[in-house]
C-alpha cells in the first residue's frame, strides 16, 4: 500500500470509529429533543435536538461554577428528598413504557409519556404544539449533582 | 364534588403503594389508574406503576404527613377520629357498621370479605353515588401511626400486597371518577 493510501485507510478508520462511537455514545445515552410548533403561517417551528452527554457534562460543572450560597440555598429546598427524589426517578426510567399522565380539556391535552428511558411531555392546542423529551437519567444526575 | 373527589383521590393514591412486592414476585407490574370524566368533556387519565407511587410516597412533606384529615361528605375526620373509629370496626365482625339515612343523602360503612365498604348517595339535584372499597389491610397500615398522622408509605405497601381490584367508583350527574389497580399499564 502506498503512503498516502495508508494515510487515508488510517484517516477513514479513525473516523469511522468515531461516529460509530459518537453513534453508540448517543445511543446509550440518548438525546434530549424540544420541538415547538405553532401552527399560525408564519409561526415559530423549533427543533433542538441535545445529545444527553452534553447535559451530563453540563450538569457536572454547573454546580461548580455556581455561587457557593445559592448551590447551599438549592440544596436546603431539596432537602433530605433529594435521595427520595433520585429512587423516585430511577424507578421511572426502570418502569415499563406508558401513558402516565392524559389530560384533554376543550381542544387542549396534555399528555407525559414514558418511551424507553426517556420521559416526554406532549402539550397540544389549537395554536401550538410543543414536545419535550428529556431521558430521565439526566433528571436523576441532576438532583444528585445538587444534593452531593 | 370536586374536593370529595379529590380527598378520595388522594386517599386511594396514598393507599396504592404496596402491590409492589408481590407483583415483583409474581413478575408483573402492578398499576394505579385515576380515571376522570367531567361533564364538561374534560378527561384526565393517570396511570402509575405502583412501584413508582411507594416512592413518590416517601416524598410527602411531613407537615402534611403529620396533618391527616379527611373530607366525607362535607364533614372533615382527623386521623385521630378516623383511628378511633376503625379500632371499634376493625376487629368486629364482617357488618354494616353506619348507617346514614337522610333527605339530603344516604352513607353506608361496612366491613365485607376483607375489606371496608363505603357507599355514599346523594339525591337530586346533586345525585351522586360514592363508593369506596378498601382492603382493610391498607386501611389498617394507613392509621397504623399516631396522632393525626397517616402512614401512607405502609398503607402503599399493604395495596401492593392486594394485588389487583376496584378501588374508588364516584358517579354524578356530571362527572365519573374511577381509581383501580390491575396489571395493566393503560386504563381500560
Amino acid at each position: 500500500m502506498k503512503p498516502r493510501s495508508r494515510i487515508f485507510a488510517i484517516f477513514a478508520g479513525a473516523l469511522a470509529v468515531l461516529v460509530l462511537g459518537s453513534g453508540l455514545l448517543l445511543a446509550a445515552t440518548g438525546v434530549a429533543t424540544v420541538r415547538v410548533h405553532e401552527k399560525q403561517g408564519d409561526g415559530v417551528r423549533l427543533y433542538v435536538p441535545v445529545p444527553a452527554l452534553l447535559l451530563h457534562a453540563g450538569i457536572a460543572v454547573v454546580p461548580l461554577a455556581m455561587p457557593a450560597r445559592d448551590r447551599a440555598r438549592m440544596r436546603a429546598e431539596i432537602g433530605d428528598r433529594g435521595p427520595a427524589l433520585a429512587a423516585l426517578l430511577a424507578e421511572l426510567e426502570r418502569c415499563p413504557d406508558a401513558v402516565l399522565v392524559d389530560v384533554q380539556e376543550h381542544g387542549e391535552s396534555v399528555q407525559v409519556v414514558k418511551e424507553g428511558r426517556t420521559l416526554a411531555v406532549h402539550v397540544r392546542n389549537t395554536d401550538t404544539d410543543v414536545d419535550v423529551s428529556l431521558p430521565a437519567g439526566v433528571l436523576t444526575h441532576l438532583i444528585q449533582a445538587f444534593t452531593a | 364534588m370536586k374536593s370529595k373527589t379529590m380527598a378520595i383521590a388522594a386517599l386511594a393514591l396514598a393507599m396504592a403503594g404496596a402491590g409492589v412486592l408481590q407483583a415483583r414476585e409474581q413478575g408483573k407490574e402492578l398499576w394505579l389508574h385515576i380515571n376522570v370524566h367531567e361533564g364538561t368533556g374534560g378527561r384526565v387519565n393517570v396511570n402509575l406503576p405502583i412501584s413508582v407511587v411507594e416512592k413518590a410516597a416517601a416524598l410527602i412533606p411531613d407537615d402534611a404527613r403529620h396533618s391527616g384529615r379527611l373530607r366525607l361528605d362535607h364533614h372533615d375526620m382527623s386521623a385521630a377520629e378516623l383511628r378511633d373509629l376503625w379500632r371499634a370496626v376493625k376487629d368486629g365482625p364482617d357488618a354494616t357498621y353506619v348507617t346514614v339515612d337522610e333527605r339530603d343523602g344516604k352513607v353506608r360503612v361496612a366491613k365485607s370479605g376483607g375489606y371496608l365498604l363505603i357507599r355514599a348517595d346523594d339525591p337530586a339535584p346533586r345525585r351522586s353515588q360514592v363508593d369506596v372499597r378498601m382492603p382493610v389491610a391498607v386501611v389498617e397500615a394507613l392509621l397504623a401511626g399516631s396522632g393525626d398522622d397517616l402512614d401512607v408509605g405502609a398503607a402503599v405497601a399493604a395495596l401492593a400486597r392486594q394485588g389487583e381490584g376496584e378501588l374508588v367508583t364516584v358517579n354524578d350527574d356530571k362527572d365519573t371518577v374511577r381509581i383501580w389497580v390491575d396489571a395493566a399499564a393503560e386504563s381500560r
